[in-house]
């Protein structure tokens, strides 16, 4: 009960009390004992205006309070005799002020005490009276009646002004709620936005129908435009990105992430970007939700420092190149050089002849030694696509063989996509190569195989094989065991076959001879 | 004028014999094109790598030695520095398309008597074996 109240009421009650007092029977008298309980009454008020406000408000206390009051008005009465009078009225006040503050326990417990004090007081003032007498017959039931009524009334209302308060409390609570989760939310929502921005590779997330949902700056950056011009759009419709779509709608559809898928995107400024790609496919249990979410990572600069280590390693090779240039040449230099001196004193026919056919050889070999260099300083050459047939082409070379048996097997129309001039010179080098390797009883199997996707050429010699060491070193240009070999046989070789996205391999055993293993892509059959 | 002429000298000694020269070399059409244009002259023996060449130096008499470098079997160096193991005064020339190497060579070679390269001029290499061993 507010403090301010019961102060204003227990005031209300001390001035009706000494009004009641002062025109009782007895007439003024201030220095009765009853305005002296009075007075003391009225300083318990003044006390009781610097008590807290928390401890006045408590049940127990309005109850101590009110109690204090009935006894501190009866013995007032008491003193002044003026149980005579309507002095009893004072005691409806009471209980109503105190039934107010109570609930109904408490309510009846005032008016239990009222009812004896008055009983007492009736008792005090008239000697020897009935307990059937009105006086007690009517007014302590009534008593008890107005407690009743009273505590309920206020106890109804209370229920209503606390149910009330409670309501407004949930509500304040509620909101509170809803603004500590937003706020977590928003806080959750900015922490994952900075993750995702915060990562280094690009990250674009779409939904099944691939409208684009997440795309951090890196992947803006990789793509060549903005986030805003991205977010919300249908990936599909965006120009250069059909390859990037049909992947991360191949991890949707088939619900399996794939990794460091290598495809080329165009980016917003029509450049081709190569780019390496991780897609996973997002599903939530119930199948409410699908999408994919793509990890990019621009190559560019990869591919170009690729091509820079490759561009210094033809540069360092061209070094040992010149070196090996100026060897190779000198050789059949000095021979025509030579020949051509005695050619002009010779008489001889026979020695003419001789003479002018080394003159000959020295320039067709350094024909060759060009070619060789041409072919191996050229960088990744465009092969024309044509379709060769691999039989005819090693059988036109093997016809103008003499030094060895060449047998030729396998499929009738090995068919492959390619160059035919680089092919021939893919063959004569392997051929030559096993000429040179073999000494007794020379014999070489040429057998074409085909699998799905490849023409498969094996090379089969029976001469000396390749050592161990020398099999680490096959491919690294100018390297030769051949006393006049140039070194770049096998580098060109390879050369020609990576031009054809082909792949090459040797099987060798030293003493019981070597088997080449040439990978060309099938021709598609028309 | 009192002058030592070594044709002189060399052609009353080639009346008896011929002087005889090794040509080694691993390349074919050098080892012809040396012998044709020596052989009027001279004797000459061929010997196409140094595993060859030191064994015809050990077994037989030659008054000069052409030695080409990069050869198989023996190298030209090695086959170089077994014969003069051997034979200490025996001139040796070096024909050889490396350039790049005439330093290194003639550091590593003792008593080379000239080092020629490729491609080599036949009457520059005839007036270096005539003041060598004449004829």
């Amino acid at each position: 009960m507010n403090k301010k109240i019961v102060l204003l009421l227990r005031f209300v009650l001390i001035l009706a009390t000494i009004l009641v007092m002062t025109y009782s029977k007895r007439g003024l008298d201030i220095a009765s004992p009853g305005y002296v309980v009075a007075l003391l009454y009225l300083l318990s008020n003044l006390i009781l205006y610097f008590v807290p406000e928390t401890k006045i408000s408590r049940p127990i206390t309005t109850f101590a309070v009110f109690l204090t009051d009935i006894i501190a008005i009866s013995l007032a009465i008491y003193f002044t005799q003026g149980m005579q009078t309507d002095f009893y009225l004072i005691y409806f006040l009471i209980i109503f002020i105190a039934s107010v503050g109570q609930d109904i326990r408490g309510s009846i417990l005032i008016a239990i005490v009222a009812s004896v004090l008055y009983g007492w007081l009736l008792v005090q003032s008239n000697p020897g009276i009935s307990i059937l007498d009105s006086a007690i017959l009517i007014r302590v039931p009534f008593l008890f009646i107005v407690s009743l009524i009273s505590s309920y009334w206020s106890t109804t209302m209370r229920r209503q002004l606390k149910g009330k308060k409670e309501l407004e409390e949930f509500a304040h609570k509620l909101e509170e709620e809803v603004a500590r989760i937003t706020a977590k939310e928003t806080d959750l929502r900015r922490y994952s936005e900075t993750v995702i921005n915060s990562v280094a590779s690009g990250v674009i997330a779409v939904k099944g129908d691939g409208t684009i949902t997440t795309v951090n700056p890196e992947a803006a950056r990789v793509l060549g435009t903005t986030q805003n011009k991205l977010v919300g759009k249908k990936i599909e419709n965006i120009h250069g990105l059909d390859m990037l779509w049909q992947k991360m709608k191949k991890a949707i559809d088939t619900d399996k992430p794939f990794e460091r898928l290598q495809i080329s995107i165009t980016n917003a400024e029509d450049k081709p970007i190569p780019i390496g790609l991780s897609a996973s496919p997002m599903t939530t249990p119930d199948t409410k939700f699908t999408g994919c979410v793509a990890i990019l990572r621009d190559l560019s600069e990869v591919k170009e420092l690729e091509e820079k280590l490759k561009h210094a390693e033809r540069l360092s090779y061209l070094g040992k190149m010149a070196s090996w240039v100026a060897h190779e040449i000198r050789n059949p230099l000095t021979a025509i050089d030579g020949f051509s001196q005695l050619l002009v004193h010779a008489s001889d026919k026979e020695k003419i002849k001789t003479f002018s056919s080394e003159i000959h050889k020295g320039t067709r070999r350094i024909n060759h030694i060009i070619e060789d260099i041409l072919t191996f300083a050229r960088t990744k050459t465009q092969v024309k696509s044509g379709t060769v047939n691999l039989r005819k082409l090693t059988r036109e070379i093997a016809e103008n063989i003499s030094e060895v048996k060449i047998f030729i097997k396998g499929s009738e129309e090995p068919m492959v996509k390619g160059e035919e001039e680089s092919l021939k010179s893919l063959f004569l080098n392997l051929i030559h190569n096993s000429i040179d390797a073999m000494d007794k009883d020379p014999k070489l199997v040429i057998e074409f195989r085909e699998s799905n996707k490849w023409v498969v050429t094996d090379l089969t010699d029976n001469g000396k094989g390749i050592s161990r060491d020398d099999l680490k070193n096959l491919f690294t240009p100018f390297f030769t065991t051949k006393s006049r070999g140039t070194g770049l046989g096998l580098a060109i070789v390879k050369k020609i076959v990576d031009d054809h996205n082909g792949k090459f391999e040797i099987d060798s055993e030293e003493g019981k001879g070597t088997t080449c293993h040439v990978f060309l892509p099938k021709a598609t059959k028309k | 004028m009192n002058t030592y002429n070594p044709v002189n000298n060399a052609e009353d000694e080639g009346k008896r014999m011929k002087r005889r020269i090794l040509v080694c070399d691993d390349e074919e059409p050098i080892r012809l094109l040396l012998n044709e244009s020596l052989q009027d002259s001279y004797e000459v023996v061929e010997a196409s790598n140094g595993r060859d060449a030191l064994r015809l130096a050990t077994k037989e008499h030659f008054d000069l030695i052409i030695m080409d470098i990069k050869m198989p079997h023996v190298h030209g160096l090695e086959a170089i520095e077994r014969i003069r193991a051997r034979n200490n005064s025996i001139p040796i020339i070096i024909c050889s398309a490396y350039r790049a190497m005439e330093d290194d060579i003639i550091v590593k070679t003792s008593n080379v008597a000239a080092f020629m390269v490729k491609p080599i001029d036949i009457k520059a290499l005839k007036t270096k074996i005539f003041e060598l061993i004449g004829t």
